[in-house]
């Protein structure tokens, strides 16, 4: 990735509670904050995105890539001044409980990672 | 988050290290005859040093050890860096045989210029295995070079094409457009996905993710030589030496123990064989690989974005290596990777030579893109 990574946010989008056993939507939100290009070195052809759920214990419930053999190119994605690039999971859902989740967007380095966002199911 | 710059080819850098500034010589005074004859007893002026640099500095900078040399107008001077104080004496002997006084000359010590090392991301002719390609917007290894019946051509991953699954046309560049605008190589041949025996439902299967790429007449390739870096699995880019391909497999599927692979991402690395013969579904595609061999080494990442296309294979003595596959892939903790076998890379892509020393394969047979013959089941068994 170009330019200082203090130009790109990175944020996990999910519903603060929803129903325990139904469908959880997530979005990877990658936000260009500055008035330039900034230029993403992305793995994948299809660009290789992980979503990580912990339960209250931080023991891993969900991982979207877990097991999966993920070609090993790397993608450049330019990203226009102010834009942001989108990207949607859906996990399965689990028990009643609280949740902690957050994304990764895999590079040819360490992978970018979002905040954690708290997520209620009831 | 880290700033990666795979386009940063830097070619030079000058490690100058001007401030070990050192005076070697005995400044000459106005009596001494050189002085007097070539300057007048004057101080020298702009004209003069501009003379005696272009009359005496070929001689001088041939001089081993010599590292510099230049007019430094204000001082008044002519300056020599050299590395150390013996090679000081050579570069006066050469001025005052060439009637530079010697008190317009100043010689440093210094540190030799070196250029920048080398890395599996700049530009290489001859190319080799090991290093960064580029086409349209990807970056990808540029696998090993080859002999083949359809001319001098390199083996990259069938989903290092601009169409996986379709022979197109593809560009290549090495190591980008960006920095070297001529591209090396034409996609040749990229076989497509198939309904193959035992390929599950709804997936389209191959028994290698690989692709040939042609050459183009201008671009200079070594068969049989795989880039070294420094060091194994320390994840260095700086390439220090070569392996060579001494030999290739052709007819194994299974294999066992340590294999290394060269990626222009993370380097040299090496892991061990724990799946042979392996079912692999590729992430995000409806595609499955049919008889790959699995890799792994704990706690170290061997494998990251970039990596496609690193030639596999395994040592034999020193930098001898025997070819065994190609790398395509994966997990995303980057501990493990998965590489398609020679043998079914050959089944469907046709007869190849890739060592050092081996001469162009026989013509097709016609069998390059069919599925392989043999259709080994479970987690063992070489074709036969």
């Amino acid at each position: 990735m170009t330019h200082s990574a203090d130009s790109l946010r990175l944020e996990l989008l999910a519903p603060a509670a929803a129903p325990a056993h139904t469908t959880v939507a997530f979005t990877l939100r990658a936000h260009n904050t500055a008035a330039r290009t900034f230029e993403l070195y992305l793995r994948g052809r299809e660009i290789a995105f992980d979503i990580i759920v912990l339960d209250a214990q931080g023991s891993h419930v969900w991982r979207r890539l877990k097991g999966e053999m993920i070609p090993a190119i790397l993608r450049l994605e330019p990203l226009a001044p102010y834009a942001a690039l989108e990207l949607v999971a859906e996990w399965s859902g689990g028990e009643a409980g609280d949740y902690t989740a957050y994304g990764e967007l895999l590079t040819d380095g360490e992978p970018l990672r979002s905040p954690p966002v708290i997520l209620r199911l009831r | 988050m880290t700033a990666n710059r795979p386009f940063s080819f830097l070619l030079v850098a000058a490690a100058l290290a001007m401030s070990a500034c050192q005076d070697l010589e005995q400044p000459m005074g106005p009596d001494d005859p050189a002085f007097n004859a070539q300057a007048g007893g004057r101080a020298a002026s702009a004209q003069d040093l501009r003379a005696w640099f272009a009359m005496a500095s070929p001689e001088a900078m041939a001089l081993p050890q010599t590292v510099y040399g230049a007019v430094d107008e204000q001082a008044g001077v002519l300056v020599f860096g050299v590395e150390n104080a013996n090679a000081a004496r050579g570069v006066q002997n050469a001025l005052l045989r060439r009637g530079v006084p010697a008190t317009a000359v100043r010689i440093e010590v210094t540190e030799p210029i070196h250029y920048m090392s080398t890395t599996l991301r700049t530009a290489h002719r001859p190319t080799v295995g090991g290093i960064q390609i580029h086409f349209t917007q990807y970056v990808c290894t540029l696998g090993f070079n080859v002999s083949h019946a359809g001319g001098r051509s390199f083996i990259t991953n069938s989903h290092c094409t601009a169409n996986q699954g379709t022979t197109g046309s593809t560009l290549y560049y090495q190591p980008s457009s960006s920095a070297e605008p001529a591209h090396i190589a034409v996609e040749a041949h990229d076989p497509a996905y198939t309904r193959l025996s035992g390929c599950s439902v709804g997936k389209q299967c191959r028994y290698s993710d690989a692709a040939r790429a042609l050459y183009t007449e201008g671009t200079s390739s070594s068969q049989g030589g795989i880039a070294k870096t420094t060091g194994e699995n320390n994840g260095s880019l700086s390439v220090s030496g070569a392996f060579t391909i001494t030999a290739q497999n052709n007819t194994a599927t299974s294999y066992s123990g340590t294999v290394h692979k060269v990626g222009r991402t993370t380097g040299w690395s090496s892991g061990n064989v724990t799946n042979t013969c392996a079912t692999v579904n590729v992430s995000g595609s409806n595609i499955q690989l049919l008889c790959q061999t699995i890799v792994q080494r704990s706690g170290t990442v061997i494998v990251q974005g970039g990596d496609s296309g690193s030639p596999v294979f395994q040592r034999t003595s020193g930098d001898n290596v025997t070819l065994v596959g190609i790398l395509w892939g994966g997990g995303s903790n980057g501990e493990l990777f998965v590489f398609s076998p020679l043998k079914n890379i050959i089944d469907e892509l046709g007869p190849m030579t890739a060592t050092s020393t081996g001469s162009a394969p026989p013509p097709d047979d016609g069998n390059g893109g069919d599925p392989p013959p043999c259709r080994p089941r479970g987690n063992s068994g070489n074709c036969k």
